[in-house]
């Protein structure tokens, strides 16, 4: 009697243990979805952010920030007699 | 229903268990010989229906400058590849293909037709993102995107020799880019992943190689001195008409080089525009005779040698000299010179004098010490090695020319160390490309009373000498000009052909920047060295100077607005650098 009991007790432990084993591989997928869509992410950041520090690289062209200091800003550079020299 | 039992005979029994039998046994065979025999094919073939290597991208390594200003990027872009087996059988989708591409379609069916067994084909690289949407959007069967990486170079022309290129494939070709390909260059991770019925990752099975994105590599070069010199350069190459230009800035406490810069220059954006002939660096891959730029260093060795001091007289009258058969002349006679006033005048007949009186092992040893004909080992592919024979070999006429720079060659990079170390008291550094965490360790190959007397010489040179075009305002500038007859193809000198040349530094009081300028050919009616080479020192220099925050060292020394060459037209308005350090 005692012997089928533990029988009994064993069968259950053993089809809870399935179960979990059911959802712990299901959570697993889940979280390597997650996984996934993180690197996908990360991808997708750094291929921006080497778009914008290329972009940013093109603006700052000391061709262009001249052309703009010149004809835009009317910047010049001062004359050697509008110079004050400090001496420190 | 009443039937009479009637058994049945016991053979009939036997045989209907002995056929279930035979059926269990077959059974448990096929099963024994799957899972004993043919067990290692099936699990592949098994494995092949749900496990999948996929490919982790790993880019190319940024360049940068000194400043960690981006010179090169790479940056993810997207190729359109198609699957001609699968595409041929979707014809009626090819005109809206040829459209995305823009393509005609002729041009796809000579493109696919002759591989239509093949599963794989690039149909155009690198499209731009737009293009990438619309096939994307399109969904032809077959067609299909893939990751990749492009090179640009935000700076565009100003560093192209240096920086060299890559090709389609994203692997170096000239320049850094080929000589630090290895360091740039990624892995690629693989993994091994389990994929659902959507292409969904729901598993990572093994990482067959750990992804290794390429390094990023920073430069000693500075952006905004490479800027100013290209400009500088291209200008003067323009305006003399000349074949070709090049400039080295050099750190003269480190060695670094801060500024490298040939012209003609090409975009190393368009690779359609790549053409072979343009691409060498040449200050490194072209040797030249430097000319008169060396007698600094001809009079260095007759300070070392001790017969001489700056203010000994030499008799350069009747402004030419006999060495056997040879006549050596200058271009006015200068009569009587004390030996700063043979650098000042740049007097061959003096240079050569100082020279003959004595011994060659020490005019040979100075050259040799501040490494004339001796590679720079700078981390550039194709550096040449220049020449300056053994002294054991020298006639008594290649002693006397040698002390004016001809008869031995060098390239841009040579010569501007050779500066750098007499600018920095005597020490010589090794060169170097790279950014430097800590200053090298430097080789004293002059002593510092002889690097001092040159370098007061070569101030008088600047002040009043031949070169009064390299003064920079605000600054003391040591220098010597060149003008080198070239060399004819089969020996002997071309008699109108010149390379320009000017070497210099600045501050002298503290020096910190030695230059070299090399104008090749120019056919513009000018050709001396102080009228077409200098002026490019100064200007750069004078941009150099305040970009770097060099402390001025001569603010009475020049007055204001006396004519010198300064940056005073509206022409040379400065641009700040995206980071001023």
């Amino acid at each position: 009697m005692t012997r089928l009991a533990l029988l009994a007790l064993l069968g259950g432990l053993v089809f809870l243990s399935a179960l979990q084993v059911v959802t712990t591989r299901h959570e697993t997928r889940l979280l390597v979805m997650a996984l996934q869509a993180l690197k996908t992410q990360r991808d997708d950041l750094e291929r921006e952010w080497t778009q914008l520090l290329l972009e940013q690289s093109t603006w700052s062209t000391h061709g262009r920030v001249e052309e703009l200091a010149r004809n835009k800003l009317n910047m010049t550079v001062p004359r050697a007699s509008e110079l004050k020299h400090i001496r420190s | 229903m009443n039937t009479e039992y009637n058994p049945q005979p016991a053979w009939r029994r036997h045989l209907v268990v002995g056929i279930f039998g035979l059926l269990a046994s077959v059974l448990v065979w096929r099963a024994v010989d799957l899972q004993l025999t043919d067990r290692e094919f099936l699990q592949d073939h098994g494995d092949q229906r749900y496990l999948r290597v996929v490919q982790t991208e790993a880019h190319r390594g940024m360049i940068t400058d000194r400043h960690d200003e981006p010179l090169a990027i790479s940056t993810p872009v997207s190729s359109v590849w198609v699957n001609p087996a699968q595409l041929v059988q979707h014809r009626k989708r090819w005109v809206e293909l040829a459209e995305l591409v823009d393509m005609s379609e002729d041009q796809l069916n000579t493109l696919i037709l002759p591989r239509r067994k093949r599963g794989f084909l690039y149909l155009k690289r690198h499209v731009k993102p737009a293009v990438a949407e619309a096939v994307e959007a399109a969904a032809i069967p077959g067609v299909h995107l893939a990751g990749e990486y492009r090179r640009f170079y935000p700076g565009v022309e100003i560093a192209a020799h240096l920086l060299g290129f890559t090709n389609v494939d994203d692997r170096g070709q000239e320049g850094i880019e080929l000589a630090f390909d290895s360091v740039l260059t990624g892995t690629p991770g693989k993994d091994r992943v389990i994929k659902d019925r959507l292409g969904r990752v729901i598993e990572y099975v093994e990482r067959i190689q750990p992804a290794a994105p390429g390094k990023d590599l920073a430069l000693s070069i500075d952006r905004r001195l490479q800027y100013v010199a290209n400009r500088e350069l291209g200008k003067a190459v323009q305006k003399h008409k000349a074949i070709a230009g090049l400039m080295v800035i050099l750190d003269v406490n480190t060695g670094e080089i801060l500024a490298l810069v040939n012209q003609p220059s090409f975009n190393p954006n368009n690779r359609a525009e790549l053409k072979g002939e343009f691409f060498r660096n040449r200050a490194v891959t072209d040797l030249f005779e430097p000319g008169s730029t060396i007698k600094p260093f001809t009079v260095a060795a007759g300070l070392e040698s001790g017969q001489y001091t700056p203010s000994t007289r030499i008799e350069t009258a009747p402004g030419y000299f006999r060495v056997g058969r040879h006549t050596i002349r200058d271009i006015h006679n200068y009569g009587n010179l004390d030996v700063t006033g043979v650098i000042e005048k740049s007097s061959n007949v003096g240079s050569t004098k100082i020279a003959l009186s004595m011994d060659a092992d020490i005019l040979w040893k100075t050259f040799n010490n501040v490494g004339i004909g001796h590679l720079t080992q700078v981390e550039l592919p194709g550096e040449t090695n220049g020449r300056l024979v053994d002294h054991k070999h020298w006639r008594e006429i290649e002693h006397a020319t040698l002390a004016y720079g001809y008869g031995m060659s060098v390239n841009a990079l040579q010569l501007a160390r050779a500066y750098a170390t007499v600018a920095n008291g005597g020490t010589l550094y090794p060169v170097t490309i790279l950014r430097r965490a800590q200053p090298p360790a430097g080789v004293r190959v002059m002593s510092q009373t002889t690097a001092d007397a040159v370098s007061l010489m070569m101030e008088r040179v600047v002040q009043t000498g031949t070169a009064k075009t390299a003064q920079v305002y605000g600054y003391r500038v040591g220098g010597k000009t060149g003008t080198v007859h070239k060399n004819i193809q089969g020996g002997g000198y071309a008699e109108k052909d010149y390379r320009s040349l000017f070497a210099g530094y600045l501050p002298v009081s503290k020096p910190r920047l030695a230059a070299v300028v090399v104008i090749d050919g120019p056919r513009a009616g000018q050709h001396y060295g102080g009228l077409v080479a200098a002026p490019v020192f100064a200007d750069v220099m004078h941009e150099a100077a305040r970009i770097l925050n060099l402390p001025a060292d001569a603010i009475d020394g020049v007055p204001a607005d006396s004519g010198v060459r300064m940056a005073s037209s509206p022409t040379k308005t400065l641009p700040a650098g995206p980071r001023i350090q």
